[in-house]
């Protein structure tokens, strides 16, 4: 443990992605990508499809060389330090790449053995203990659904306690269930193991729930960095109500409605307001108070929706 | 050297055989030994438990060279199909390493396949042929069952080659059955030209060193350089550390995209 202590510096960032460009065929598909992600951190990696979320993580495991920039994992840089930065990193690259002709012990034992630290059984134990895969763990992983291949990939990535989690798109084929419980489980792997994670996504309501602070890109561009906390919550919402159509009295509504600032939508009778969060109870109230007839109503899109479309759009343009 | 490739090399073995098709490689192969064993107690009265030997050999050869061959170009075609060359890439290994542990995996698996035809076909000769007169050693035996790897070592590790460049099997069988058929007639042709001699394909098969009838057999004069046998190993060594070289370099290179 104690050698463990010296090669990971305290007072680096986990990773530091700096400058970070890749050409290819005469375009920039990554174009000076700055960030850094500190120990115990949950940053979310957003971007549109093609934004090059996978191409930076590729990047960031030394899978794919950049052109320009560096990036560096505890401070060691991937490129002239290559073994000791991929020593702190645990990864599933795009799906949980995995021998499926092999059990998933002997699953394990191959990244174990993959591993510059010696990795004992009891480890290996703990991990599958973790992902919850010991009924499992002996069968052959031809066997296994989705989720549980997830849990594998999960339970490799995380076996040598790596300082850095790289996920991309894990959630992909996860239950409802299962993703839950994975968000239950990243958030303790950052809290319990001081561990940064950085995880890629085009489900925003996904990372919304997970992540402390994300970063959206753009065709391989830095396009916003933001703090997902409490204040967030405060921002304002886009809330929506839908009247129902039998209602007789549709002028005398419509007129209520455009006076408490609602804007029609469209003919179906949906209307939409800008409201902060802490509003819409007093706002529902005074709606049933005024008998509008309601089929519902709901806050129709989250708070980093609304910046990612805004932003990306405003790219687009 | 040893921490850190014995156990990229026992996960090379581990893949290996947890596929039925390994098995079932060396199990084809003493079932031919049988055969032959049961051909030739049939036809011949001369033949006993080493000739049997070294006439297993004579065919059984190409069956693990192309077997190996195959299963050097999908060791590194299986992990690009099917993704696993990411996960196995970042891991603080050197590529180079996980290069060599392949190639030793395979090479692993053909001493292997050696070693079987040759305890079983002379179990089997010492079985069905014991009134053997062909006049062949033990020492023979191993002697041309030696000459013969150079050959294999050889062509698994060009086929390791043509896997990375193409991580493609069938290219990699078609270029070894091509040069193992096509090499011999150009070193014939070519015999006459002093330059020759550093052709790889003129000491592939270094039966022709020997002094011994028994071990050349039929092997054709012209092909033979006139290299020493110890220069003649030495040159198919440089060939394939050049080859693996080139391979661990490319491999090294590869952007996995």
């Amino acid at each position: 443990m104690a050698n463990r202590e010296t090669a990971v510096r305290a007072d680096k960032p986990a990773i530091e992605v700096i400058g970070a460009t890749k050409v290819l065929n005469g375009r920039k598909i990554i174009d000076r990508l700055s960030f850094s992600v500190e120990r115990g951190e949950i940053y979310g990696f957003l971007g549109p499809n093609g934004a090059g979320k996978t191409t930076t993580i590729r990047m960031m495991v030394g899978l794919i060389r950049m052109n320009e920039g560096d990036i560096r994992i505890q401070g060691h840089s991937i490129r002239t330090d290559r073994k000791r930065a991929l020593a702190e990193v645990g990864a599933i690259v795009e799906n949980p790449e995995l021998y499926r002709y092999l059990t998933g012990r002997q699953n394990l034992q191959q990244y174990a053995n993959l591993c510059e630290r010696p990795i004992d059984r009891q480890r290996i134990d703990e991990v599958i203990r973790l992902v919850r895969l010991e009924d499992a763990i002996d069968r052959k992983v031809r066997t296994y659904s989705l989720g549980m291949r997830q849990r594998l990939g999960i339970a490799q990535a995380i076996l040598h306690r790596p300082s850095l989690l790289l996920l991309d798109e894990p959630t992909n084929g996860l239950d409802p269930a299962g993703i839950r419980e994975l968000r239950d489980y990243l958030r303790q792997l950052a809290r319990e193991e001081n561990m940064a994670i950085v995880v890629s996504s085009h489900l925003l309501s996904e990372i919304e729930l997970l992540c402390d602070r994300v970063i959206i890109i753009q065709k391989g561009r830095f396009v916003a960095e933001r703090t997902l906390k409490e204040e967030a919550t405060t921002d304002v919402l886009s809330f929506e109500i839908e009247l129902a159509e039998s209602d007789e009295n549709k002028d005398r509504m419509a007129q209520h409605l455009e006076s408490r600032g609602f804007e029609k939508v469209d003919d179906s009778g949906r209307w939409t307001i800008p409201i902060r969060k802490e509003h819409v109870p007093a706002l529902i109230e005074s709606l049933v108070q005024d008998r509008v007839p309601l089929m519902q109503a709901r806050i129709r899109t989250t708070a980093l929706e609304d910046l990612f479309l805004r932003l990306t759009e405003e790219g687009i343009r | 050297m040893r921490r850190i490739l014995f156990p990229l090399l026992r996960n090379e073995l581990t893949k290996l055989f947890a596929r039925p098709r390994s098995v079932m490689f060396l199990v084809f192969l003493a079932a031919f030994a049988v055969i032959s064993g049961i051909i030739a107690e049939k036809t011949t009265s001369v033949m006993g438990a080493y000739g049997l030997a070294i006439r297993t050999l004579d065919i059984g050869r190409y069956f693990v060279l192309a077997f190996t061959v195959v299963l050097a170009a999908q060791t590194i075609a299986d992990e690009f199909r099917d993704g696993t060359i990411k996960l196995l890439l970042i891991r603080p290994r050197s590529r180079g390493a996980i290069m060599l542990s392949k190639w030793g995996a395979v090479v692993t698996l053909l001493c292997m396949s050696l070693l079987l035809l040759l305890l079983a076909s002379l179990a089997v000769g010492v079985l069905l042929l014991p009134r053997g007169t062909d006049g062949y050693t033990l020492w023979v035996v191993i002697r041309v069952y030696l000459y013969t790897l150079p050959n294999l070592l050889f062509y698994v590790g060009l086929s390791l080659l043509v896997g990375v460049l193409t991580a493609s099997v069938p290219l990699s069988i078609t270029l070894v059955v091509i040069l193992n058929f096509m090499g011999s007639t150009f070193t014939r042709l070519a015999s006459g030209y002093p330059w020759s001699q550093w052709l790889v394909f003129r000491h592939l098969d270094l039966r022709g060193h020997d002094p011994s009838l028994l071990v050349r057999g039929t092997v054709d004069d012209a092909t033979v350089g006139w290299l020493p046998l110890t220069e003649s190993a030495a040159i198919v060594v440089v060939y394939l550390i050049v080859c693996l070289a080139v391979t661990a370099y490319v491999f090294g290179r590869k952007e996995v995209k």
